[in-house]
């Protein structure tokens, strides 16, 4: 099938290696084409992440060809040495990068295993690709079967169960104490960077109203124009404290900030609305005493970074599982690509055994000498013959069979047709 | 074995694969159970309202007045309820508790199948259908609306103590929770308002007295409705919310037990579907 990934990743190259070769969505036509301009017939799909460049072809000769290959992709920079690209670079063929193209969809070659942004990113990229009219058939086919095998891994491991980030897992907690956060309202107390991140995570799941306190007003002030919310005093804290569906505190101070007395305040003014509560700082901002008062869920840094490690290791433990299924996967695309090849060359085989084997029973038999023959005797000989024939071809059917599983079916049947004239009795029928 | 029996065993059969599929899915260990599970639910439903249906039919009054037709038409409302819900709003999970609960009311009323409904219904007719019918769909939708609070309940401990489990990330979140048992209390209370008025005019138009507001079931369904009043003050005047106002709705479903089935075994009363004498005719 001649399929074809070469890339750089973050398993190979440090970022700026990697952001060398990095292809905004937009400029991924234009790369194409310049690539489909220097290879015609070929099948082309480019899946660029911050992770990740990845060239996938088919009709390319990529060990052959890689070199060029490798300044397509880095843009023409030439500061590399040829060592230093073969070191950063990987090339795989057939279904090797049929594995690889299972595992990237996967996420079983992602940085944090089982986060599923990776299956829309190559989504988006094979809908590029076919949108520039870059994807055949063979591409076409691969990246359905790489969507199946990642929706089968998701549905029935636990790769993807679990938040592993901070961040993340605030969300997580947000969306099972609310049902839409767009109408809530999201507190930041302090301005700490992984504080920030879990806020960025709540705005993308629709958290729109926030409120930022910080001990220095600028800083929240700066903060609170970038994510289009309120700067508050810092020692206003209390009184806005009720109006906060989602309190985030992530302040450097050496104290508790947030008292469980102002929580209790908090939530007799909320009438007992759920209130959610994450305390990244270290030492803690939050009382611990609030996570006793009803209807208030207080998560701190441990216990976040706890369930972060459970969730960590249950993926671990369905890392094997998935891989299965990706072998699955890999050996129903070669039944695809090459089991139809197969199939066509092991029946011209028994077409021709039974064709050589019937035509020389019907001379042989039809001799004269013969002709007294009695019918068991004849059947005899008719099952002799089948046998030898049949001995006759079973080590190449073997060999063929052997060379489709080790993806080298192509060559052979060349050599087959070649030898025994299948292709010149197809022209002649 | 009659007819009759066999195919409410299948109904109720239907139910408990039901039961057991809502529940491996909310556990966790089919997760995509829980779609067959409201499909067998509906299929076990349907058949036994036929039953009832015939059953009616049969004995030519409504099929209201034995404790397997009572049982029966509770967990059909209350089936009913969860179905027509679960279209509309987001109720994963909660067939896991929903199911099983309905089950249970169908095994207690399977075993009552051959015995006889009490007195005749004093009053036929359309009135009568109204008012039994408003007061099953009250208790019915009540029901699913005390469910929801126990699934707030589970949801608010597994937050508290950070059982992350299957059920957590199963059941909806506790907002939808609370949304979904304010909108049902206030359904149930304005069914069991009409059901109750439909009663006091029945009362009315056959020259009933003092025995009927004094009929234990008639009191005991009385505090279930100020209950109800208490809960819908709760939140629509005081709009409170939270694990507190979960408890009311499950409290609630005592007092709804206790009004429905509970008061019979503790006093007489004029509402006499609970009687048991064997069965004489009927289809």
């Amino acid at each position: 099938m001649k399929l074809a990934v070469i890339g750089i990743s973050y398993h190979t190259a440090p970022v700026d290696v990697r952001e060398k070769a990095s292809v905004r969505s937009g400029e991924v036509p234009a790369l194409l084409q310049r690539i489909k301009a220097q290879f015609p017939s070929s099948e082309l799909v480019l899946v660029s992440t911050c992770n990740r460049t990845e060239l996938y072809t088919v009709g390319i000769d990529v060990n052959a060809d890689k070199h060029r290959l490798f300044q397509i992709l880095l843009k023409g920079d030439e500061h590399f040495r040829a060592d230093e690209l073969e070191q950063h670079f990987y090339v795989k063929s057939d279904l090797e990068a049929a594995e690889h193209m299972l595992a990237v969809a996967s996420s079983l070659d992602a940085m944090v295993v089982g986060e599923s942004e990776i299956l829309g990113q190559v989504k988006q990229a094979l809908g590029i690709a076919d949108e520039a009219g870059m994807v055949g058939k063979v591409l076409h086919t691969l990246f359905q079967r790489a969507f199946k095998t990642a929706k089968r891994i998701h549905s029935e491991t636990d790769i993807c169960r679990g938040r592993v980030s901070v961040s993340s897992l605030a969300v997580e907690f947000a969306e099972k104490v609310f049902d839409d956060l767009s109408t809530k309202t999201v507190m930041l107390v302090g301005a700490g960077e992984t504080a920030e991140l879990a806020l960025k995570s709540l705005m993308d799941r629709g958290a729109r109203d926030v409120l930022v306190l910080n001990r220095s007003h600028g800083r929240g002030q700066d903060l609170a124009e970038r994510c289009g919310g309120r700067a508050i005093q810092f020692d206003l804290l209390d009184d806005y404290l009720a109006r906060a569906d989602i309190v985030i505190s992530s302040t450097s101070a050496p104290h508790l900030v947030i008292h469980a007395a102002a929580v209790q305040r908090a939530i007799d003014i909320r009438r007992g609305k759920p209130m959610l509560m994450v305390d990244i700082a270290v030492p803690r901002d939050i009382d611990p005493a609030a996570a006793h008062i009803k209807n208030v869920y207080v998560y701190s840094i441990d216990d976040l970074q706890l369930i972060a490690a459970e969730n960590i290791a249950k993926r671990r433990e369905a890392v094997e599982q998935a891989w299965s299924i990706v072998r699955q996967g890999v050996a129903e695309i070669s039944e695809h690509f090459e089991g139809g090849g197969l199939r066509e060359v092991l029946q011209k085989f028994d077409e021709m055994g039974r064709e050589v084997c019937e035509t020389a029973l019907k001379r042989t038999l039809a001799k004269e000498r013969l002709a007294g023959l009695p019918e068991p005797s004849r059947e005899e000989i008719r099952e002799l013959a089948r046998k030898i024939v049949g001995k006759m071809l079973a080590e190449p059917r073997e060999a063929l069979k052997r060379a489709a599983k080790n993806g080298e079916l192509e060559g052979y049947v060349r050599v087959v047709n070649d030898l025994f004239g299948f292709d010149r009795k197809d022209l002649k029928k | 074995m009659d007819r009759e029996f066999i195919v409410s065993i299948l109904g109720v059969g239907c139910y408990a694969v039901a039961s057991f599929l809502a529940v491996a899915s909310l556990l966790g260990f089919r997760p995509k159970g829980e779609r067959v599970a409201i499909t067998l639910m509906t299929v076990g439903g349907l058949i036994l309202t036929g039953v009832l249906v015939f059953r009616g039919v049969g004995f030519t009054s409504l099929p209201a007045f034995n404790r397997f037709d009572a049982l029966t038409a509770y967990a059909l409302a209350l089936s009913g309820a969860y179905g027509f819900w679960s279209a509309y709003r987001y109720t994963r999970g909660i067939a896991g508790i929903v199911i099983p609960y309905a089950t249970l009311l169908l095994l207690c009323g399977i075993s009552a199948l051959k015995l006889n409904g009490g007195d005749p219904a004093p009053l036929q007719g359309p009135g009568m259908i109204f008012h039994v019918a408003t007061a099953y769909a009250a208790f019915g939708v009540f029901s699913l609306a005390s469910i929801s609070a126990v699934a707030y309940l589970i949801q608010d401990s597994n937050l508290k103590h950070k059982r992350l489990g299957v059920v957590w990330e199963r059941l909806p979140s506790l907002e939808t929770l609370d949304h979904l048992m304010s909108r049902l209390v206030g359904v149930a209370f304005l069914l069991l308002t009409v059901s109750i008025i439909a009663g006091v005019i029945l009362i009315r138009s056959m020259g009933g007295g003092e025995e009927w507001i004094l009929d234990p079931k008639v009191l005991a369904t009385a505090i279930l409705w100020v209950l109800l009043a208490v809960f819908v003050h709760l939140r629509a005047s005081s709009d409170r919310h939270g694990s507190g106002i979960a408890l009311v709705a499950v409290f609630g479903l005592g007092c709804l037990l206790f009004a429905f089935m509970g008061v019979h075994l503790i006093a007489p009363s004029l509402h006499s579907f609970i009687q048991m004498r064997p069965m004489v005719g009927g289809p």
